[in-house]
């Protein structure tokens, strides 16, 4: 009854089908979707080392660019949360590029992508899949029917329309990367980047995340509204003749290596220290900032400095550096800290905003107290 | 840990050491400075001495303060990668290299330390160490320190307007010092002798040292000194009439038979010698011809009668007992017992018992041994008395320069020592009297308070005889000296009774914050200390009478006070 809430981008309400027009990746239904294994060649990134990295991952903003016009940010903290793993939240107001970032991300990484507009009345099967019963020549059997979220790139489009009880439903997805239903456990793709949107405006009749799966994203990005110049580049490229063209630069087997190369990277404790402190002062209790108890009821969580780290190192590896440098970490702290850090009525008032209060964090915490002492 | 990082950290080590020792240095140097500033800052507004020693021990202390901050804040490797790191943007490669070759338990095997080493020694020899660790830095605190230095130097080409004091009480602590060391020696001299006289003197000087030691001002030391030498003088004096009895004894034998040398020795005081010259004599006494006996004899009586003339009084001549003293004294022969001996050597030679006068003159020969060991004695309590007494002369100078506040040059005006040591047993006084001109309180020579000129003369005489013959002595002496004056740390102010509070006739200079006491609470021991001192010779009869006649003016003002009275 709500086939049009769950679709894909392409207009087919085909749940396993995918924008990139290889309906094999992320086949519904078979219960092991690979979708990355078939791609593999596509990079041709073997070994991957620091420096393929930083070339890919450039290779992919570039391809990226020329579909997304200005937002240069925006992509490339989208590429850093993909390969860190991480899921992200974007808020923004519709006709921003949510959908084409996604859309286009799928189609450079050659990954699998689906799209699911949230709304009040959509249901949690209607995003993991459900069991149906199906006939053919032996006779009736059950089967299961993956839902969208059984894809590389899941754009989850206005997260805070649907119930909590659908919330709740992919952010488990999200946190576990399996889907159980009836019973039997389903891993998901890997990768498996979930991006979701809300909007600020039009709140009436939403239901917000609750903070403990706001937790769950990696990032909390901004939108911007793009600038005359960029809104002039948008209006040529998407009312001329002809679309561009986007090539694959890498595939899912690459992604996937690059994530590991991520993990790799060393971080040295003075930098680990620095994550630590710039978390910890988000605590009202142990905040360098006399003014954030006042604003702030709960300061950010440890998935913070798990955030942070991992963003860090992606960050490291796009500068083309073996190491995570404390810019790497600051780098990442308004995107990683922004909705963790649960603001009071106080700070609603005074128009204090998380961002605000990070950046004066980040202008607070001392990088190296060693090298500054000297 | 590669070669290649090792070989990019090693330069920015040592000038990093080298950064940390120049920061070491400019602060201890401006610590340094700051403090003896401080100091000396502090000496022109209060006399403080030994300013240089203080600076000096301020050095030790910036020195090794600056050596210790120097080892202890020596940067580690790591913390040398971080600042470089820092400095030269090296965006932590250095310091992240580092830290996993210092911990290879925290390196992942995937080979990316080792990419990470490389890359960052790389990036690292890029750049100078100066870049990282540069001179400039440090200009704050080389301005902090010339600034420190300057300061300090300013302050020490500075005239001290506490010079002065200091100067005093330098000349004080020198005057002390001095008179302790006379007395020192005395003692040690006097320490070598025997008998109950010797005694006596030892313990004298020991109290005299004691309250010396004791002593902080020249005042109190000229007190002490004073006591000693009115003490020393009080001691029984026989060697001089011992002395003169056997020098007239000799010129009466001289020209007997057998007896020339004897006579000379005697002549000279040389008892010692005289002893055994009479010894000898009662040997060969049976030698000499009965004519020669006769002489002899006759030669005897003579020297025994003169002897006992001389030495008519109790113990004198030689061989009177110099331990003896007191009502035990007086209860001997009026006659000297050398005197006798020889005056019935001389009956026995008369009657020819040439063997019975041999044994008298063997006792007489005794007698004058202990006469020559008591004037053993009495030459070292003659040199003690005048080595205090010059020491006393000195010390009172300097007490008389202190309170007059003027530039008295006591010493200066020194007369000479009457006679050589051991001779200057007659008077002898020398010291130089200052008078000034400038503003004073009516006890502006106890505050010392004024300005002006001062001038003093000195006059100094001595006279003496010993057995070597005579010696005289003096000196005239005249110092003048121009120059503000210090308040000492109590001034004491006239005009009102004791327990009043108001106090007036105040003439301190502004800025001045010392204690006032009125002067009638401390004049009573001021005329007690003043007449003590009348007792020894330093103070001339006319002086003392003065002095005598001042305290007498003021008896009626001091002894009336309601303070005095009522206590």
């Amino acid at each position: 009854m709500h086939h049009d809430n769950r679709h894909t981008d392409n207009g087919h309400p085909d749940n396993g089908h995918t924008d990139n027009g290889h309906p094999g990746n992320g086949h519904p239904g078979n219960g092991h979707p690979d979708n990355g294994h078939a791609q593999a060649h596509v990079g041709a990134n073997w070994p991957m080392t620091p420096e393929t990295f930083a070339e890919v991952a450039a290779g992919i903003q570039d391809e990226l660019a020329k579909l997304i016009v200005g937002q240069v940010e925006l992509v490339h903290d989208t590429l850093v949360a993909l390969l860190a793993g991480g899921h992200v939240l974007l808020e923004g107001v519709p006709g921003l590029g949510k959908t084409s970032l996604v859309r286009g991300f799928g189609r450079v990484l050659d990954l699998g992508f689906s799209r699911v507009q949230f709304t009040p009345d959509l249901m949690p099967a209607d995003v993991t899949g459900t069991t149906v019963i199906t006939e053919d020549e032996v006779g009736r059997h059950f089967d299961f029917q993956a839902g969208p979220v059984f894809a590389n790139l899941v754009l989850a489009d206005e997260v805070n329309r649907a119930t909590p009880k659908v919330q709740s439903a992919l952010l488990e997805a999200m946190q576990e990367r399996t889907v159980t239903v009836g019973g039997t456990t389903r891993r998901l793709p890997e990768p498996f980047f979930v991006l979701a949107t809300q909007n600020p405006i039009e709140l009436e009749g939403t239901y917000p995340l609750p903070e403990a799966q706001l937790d769950r994203f990696l990032f909390k990005l901004s939108v911007p509204y793009p600038s005359p110049a960029e809104l002039a580049e948008i209006a040529r490229r998407t009312t001329g003749a002809s679309e561009p063209e986007l090539v694959p630069v890498a595939g899912g087997a690459d992604v996937r290596a690059m994530s590991a190369l991520v993990r790799s990277v060393p971080v040295a404790d003075h930098v680990l220290d620095y994550a630590v402190r710039l978390v910890s002062a988000t605590q009202p209790g142990l905040s360098p900032l006399p003014e954030l108890p006042a604003y702030v009821r709960f300061g950010a969580s440890p998935r913070a400095v798990h955030a942070l780290v991992l963003a860090a190192k992606v960050r490291a590896l796009f500068a083309g550096r073996y190491n995570v440098a404390f810019e790497d970490v600051s780098g990442s702290a308004h995107q990683a800290l922004r909705h963790r850090l649960l603001l009071n009525f106080e700070a609603e008032a005074d128009g204090v905003t998380s961002d605000a209060l990070v950046g004066r964090l980040l202008e607070a915490v001392v990088p190296d107290p060693v090298a500054a002492g000297r | 840990m590669t070669p290649e990082l090792e070989r990019a950290l090693a330069p920015l080590r040592r000038r990093a050491y080298l950064d940390n020792a120049l920061r070491w240095a400019l602060v201890s140097l401006s610590c340094w400075a700051a403090a003896t500033a401080l100091v000396l800052a502090w000496s022109k507004l209060s006399p403080t001495g030994d300013t240089g020693v203080l600076a000096a021990i301020l050095g030790v202390c910036a020195l090794l303060g600056g050596a210790g901050g120097w080892v202890l804040r020596r940067p580690s490797t790591s913390e040398v990668a971080r600042v470089a790191d820092s400095r030269l943007d090296l965006k932590e490669r250095l310091a992240s290299a580092v830290f996993f070759a210092e911990a290879p338990r925290r390196v992942e095997h995937t080979g990316m330390h080792y990419r990470l080493q490389a890359d960052a020694a790389q990036r690292a020899l890029e750049h100078r160490p100066g870049e990282a660790f540069p001179l400039q830095r440090h200009s704050r605190r080389a301005f902090a320190a010339f600034a420190s230095v300057a300061v300090l130097a300013a302050l020490a080409f500075t005239p001290n307007p506490e010079a002065a004091t200091l100067a005093r009480r330098s000349a004080d602590h020198a005057a002390i010092a001095k008179a302790r060391r006379t007395v020192a020696s005395a003692k040690r001299e006097v320490g070598h002798q025997h008998g109950s006289e010797a005694a006596q003197a030892q313990d004298a000087l020991k109290r005299a040292l004691a309250e010396l030691q004791r002593a902080r001002t020249p005042l109190q030391a000229l007190v002490a000194l004073s006591a000693l030498e009115s003490k020393l003088a009080s001691l029984p004096n026989f060697s001089s009439q011992q002395e003169a009895a056997a020098a007239t004894a000799g010129a009466a034998l001289a020209g007997a038979p057998g007896a020339s040398k004897l006579a000379q020795d005697l002549m000279s005081g040389n008892l010692k010698a005289a002893a055994e010259d009479l010894r000898k004599l009662a040997q060969e006494i049976k030698k000499l011809g009965s004519g020669q006996q006769k002489a002899l004899g006759k030669a005897l009586q003579k020297a025994a009668e003169q002897a006992g003339a001389r030495g008519a009084s109790p113990q004198a001549g030689p061989g009177a007992n110099p331990g003896a003293s007191g009502s035990s004294a007086s209860s001997q022969a009026t006659t000297s017992p050398f005197a006798n001996e020889l005056s019935q050597a001389a009956q026995a030679l008369k009657s020819g018992k040439a063997g019975q006068a041999g044994k008298y003159l063997g006792s007489a020969a005794s007698g004058a041994t202990a006469s020559a060991r008591a004037a053993s004695l009495q030459q070292e309590l003659a040199a003690a008395e005048a080595a205090v007494r010059n020491a006393q002369s000195e010390v009172a100078a300097q007490a008389q320069a202190d309170s007059s506040g003027h530039g008295t040059k006591a010493t200066k005006g020194a007369g000479k020592q009457g006679s050589r040591r051991g001779h200057g047993r007659g008077a002898s006084s020398h010291f130089a009297t200052g008078s000034g001109r400038g503003k004073s309180t009516r006890f502006g020579a106890v505050t010392g308070k004024g300005t002006g000129s001062g001038a003093g003369r000195g006059r100094g005489s001595g006279a003496g005889e010993s057995r070597g013959g005579r010696g005289a002595g003096s000196g005239n002496g005249s110092g003048t000296r121009a120059g503000a004056g210090r308040p000492s740390s109590q001034v004491f102010v006239g005009g009102q009774p004791a327990g009043s509070q108001q106090v007036i006739g105040r003439h301190l200079a502004r800025g001045y914050k010392v204690k006032t006491t009125n002067y009638q609470q401390v004049l009573p021991s001021f005329e007690k200390t003043a007449l003590q001192g009348l007792g020894s010779q330093v103070v001339s009869p006319t002086d003392q009478n003065l002095v005598r006649d001042y305290f007498s003016s003021l008896g009626g003002a001091h002894r009336g006070s309601p303070a005095t009275k009522k206590g």
